[in-house]
């Protein structure tokens, strides 16, 4: 099972050994990554929204307090579902602009 | 901290010959002893056979061209675990089965250990690993 985030809040956090936490935005990350999550195998989908959802959990250590995710795309649509009412962002990935035709 | 063996894990994984497993197992301890690189167990991991807070599979995330992922899981404590238990320490190991495996991480909990007092109560484990 897996679960794909639009994430225009993408930060690079850190630790150091006396245990400071360093968190840093992305640069350009005002354009939309992708934050890709795999679950076990043996997973429920309560599971997954937990460790997605969680404070502690993977959105908040992907994107910057208090964002959201641009939408949410899954295997399971039950949990893509749950994420998406959790966040109040779209099912699926926006579609892909068409390319330039240059005319 | 990566410890040495994790640095021999992952100088494998990505320039050697790479095992089928990747270091993706959390194990969990109340031993606040400082990491060193020279660690190869987790001391004091739990192990507390059908307790809910021994070594588990977590989920892996990435964010596209960023140079860090994370690992993440909820334990849940149950009537088989000792409690009540204040969590300071976590491993990440390349198997599930405790207390075997190679340590390739081993992290302080911050900015503080959490205490789990009865069954039901939750702690979700977030290791973000720099690469």
């Amino acid at each position: 099972m897996y679960v794909e985030l639009g994430n225009n809040d993408a930060v690079e956090r850190s630790t150091d050994a006396d245990g400071n936490v360093t968190i840093n935005s992305v640069e350009g990350a005002d354009e939309t990554r992708t934050t890709h999550v795999v679950f076990p195998d043996d997973w429920s989908i309560g599971q997954a929204f937990v460790a997605v959802s969680d404070p502690r959990g993977v959105w908040g250590a992907h994107a910057s307090e208090g964002s959201s995710p641009a939408w949410v795309a899954s295997d399971s649509e039950a949990l893509a579902s749950l994420l998406a009412d959790h966040y109040k962002c779209p099912v699926g990935a926006p579609a892909a602009p068409a390319p330039a035709t240059g005319a | 901290m990566k410890v040495n063996s994790g640095n021999d894990f992952q100088a494998q994984q990505m320039g050697g010959s790479a095992v089928g497993t990747s270091a993706h197992w959390i194990a969990l301890t109340a031993n606040t002893a400082t990491p060193s690189p020279t660690d190869v167990v987790l001391a004091g991991e739990i192990l507390t056979p059908g307790g809910g807070l021994i070594r588990a599979s977590a989920a892996y995330a990435h964010t596209t061209g960023v140079a860090t992922y994370t690992l993440t899981n909820t334990f849940t404590a149950n009537s088989s675990d000792a409690l009540p238990v204040t969590i300071a320490k976590i491993g990440v190991f390349n198997q599930l089965a405790g207390p075997g495996g190679t340590l390739v991480f081993e992290t302080l909990l911050t900015p503080s250990s959490a205490t789990l007092s009865a069954a039901g109560d939750q702690l979700t484990i977030t290791e973000t690993v720099t690469m």
